[in-house]
């Protein structure tokens, strides 16, 4: 009995060394795991404005907040009483803008100067029109054009963030006319969004 | 059942046996000794979705935030979630948490932003391992990789945490700074390994 113990015990240890053999060679030790995390996250464009503000270097004329965003600028004597040509008129209106990325700016005049209300009947050399010059600052950029009857914008468009004072600048020659008498009108918008 | 669990440490045998069992002194005796090797495993990482906060999609090993940025303030957000790794190291080892970037910063896409605008968000990454734990602080003060190590001296398994906190508002140029718009993004990798 011992014997064949020993038999088995021998057979056994050959069957061990034999698969030994025949596996894969004992694997190297893992000896270090890591896991890589990659943390995203997206900020949109977007813009800001805040309501309108008189800005700086007005001349013949009142600014006021009108509410729900509009504001005006009335304009104090906007003819010269001896001749009916226009006098000197400096409006300023100011923004705070902010953009985080890209956006699209434009500065429109929707009548393409100050065009009266009151009646479309040009007679004798008198104009129903007075034509201004529209600026508009923004981001270190600048823009101007001078109405002439149509409607008309400017673009400060721009393709990067940037935030400070959008100015706004109507200013109106003297010596345009003689203008027709009534009131006289232009509405300028400011349209900016987030690309 | 033993004996293969001790073939993978591997198992090495010793046999001795008296010439003739009848006249041995002491019956045969076997040897058994094995190696096992030094081991480190981490899983794969398992984001704690309930107690999450501002968390976005989570695409196998991409988290995504769900919104950076606070629509109103324009400014960081807040964020907060955990994510576990199932993990083991049989010896006395280390683990790293390391910063690629130093801060979830903006993936550059043109010029730099202004002062006016932030790049980067910092963030707290907590690792609790062990009994213990230890921040790594990506404080976005540069782009620039960040490391924190955690020595264990004692073998450990269960389940790693890494606690992932954005305060709100906070960004690398100063609490409340609007974030420019874009993609921010850093990679945080976990690493189990040797002191």
């Amino acid at each position: 009995m011992t014997r064949l113990a020993l038999l088995r015990f021998a057979a056994m240890g050959a069957a061990v060394a034999l698969a030994i053999a025949a596996g894969p060679a004992v694997r190297a030790a893992d000896t270090a795991g890591s896991q890589p995390l990659v943390i995203a996250g997206q900020v949109a464009s977007t813009c800001q404005m805040s309501p309108a503000t008189q800005g700086p270097g007005n001349l013949n004329v009142a600014f006021s907040a009108a509410g729900g965003g509009a504001s005006q600028l009335a304009v104090n004597l906007m003819v010269d009483p001896s001749t009916a040509r226009t006098q000197s008129v400096v409006g300023v209106v100011q923004f705070q803008v902010l953009c985080t990325g890209a956006h699209t700016l434009k500065v429109t005049s929707a009548s393409g100067g100050l065009v009266n209300t009151t009646t479309t009947t040009t007679a004798g050399g008198f104009s129903t029109r007075a034509d201004y010059s529209l600026q508009a600052a923004w981001a270190g950029a600048s823009r101007s054009l001078t109405t002439s009857g149509s409607a008309a914008s400017l673009d400060l468009s721009g393709a990067d963030s940037a935030s400070g004072a959008l100015t706004v600048t109507v200013t109106v020659p003297s010596g345009e006319g003689p203008l027709v008498a009534g009131a006289y009108q232009d509405v300028i918008s400011i349209d900016l969004s987030a690309n | 059942m033993n004996r293969l669990a001790w073939t993978s440490l591997g198992l090495s045998l010793s046999f001795a046996a008296g010439a003739a069992a009848a006249q041995q002194a002491a019956p045969p005796t076997v040897s058994v000794s094995g190696q096992a090797a030094r081991l480190c495993r981490i899983g794969a990482p398992k984001v704690q979705v309930g107690s999450a906060v501002n968390l976005g999609a989570v695409d196998g090993q991409t988290i995504n935030i769900s919104s950076l940025a606070d629509s109103a303030t324009l400014s960081t957000k807040a964020i907060s979630f955990d994510i576990d790794f199932d993990a083991l190291c049989n010896f006395s080892h280390a683990v790293q948490l390391s910063s690629d970037r130093g801060g979830l910063w903006r993936v550059a896409t043109g010029a730099a932003s202004s002062a006016t605008f932030a790049d980067g968000v910092p963030y707290h990454a907590t690792l609790v391992w062990a009994g213990t734990q230890s921040t790594l602080e990506a404080s976005a003060a540069s782009v620039a990789p960040k490391t924190q190590v955690l020595d264990v001296n004692s073998p450990a398994g269960g389940a790693l945490v890494v606690q992932f906190r954005v305060d709100s508002g906070a960004t690398d140029k100063g609490a409340g700074v609007p974030l420019a718009a874009g993609t921010y993004q850093d990679t945080l990798t976990v690493t189990l390994g040797p002191q």
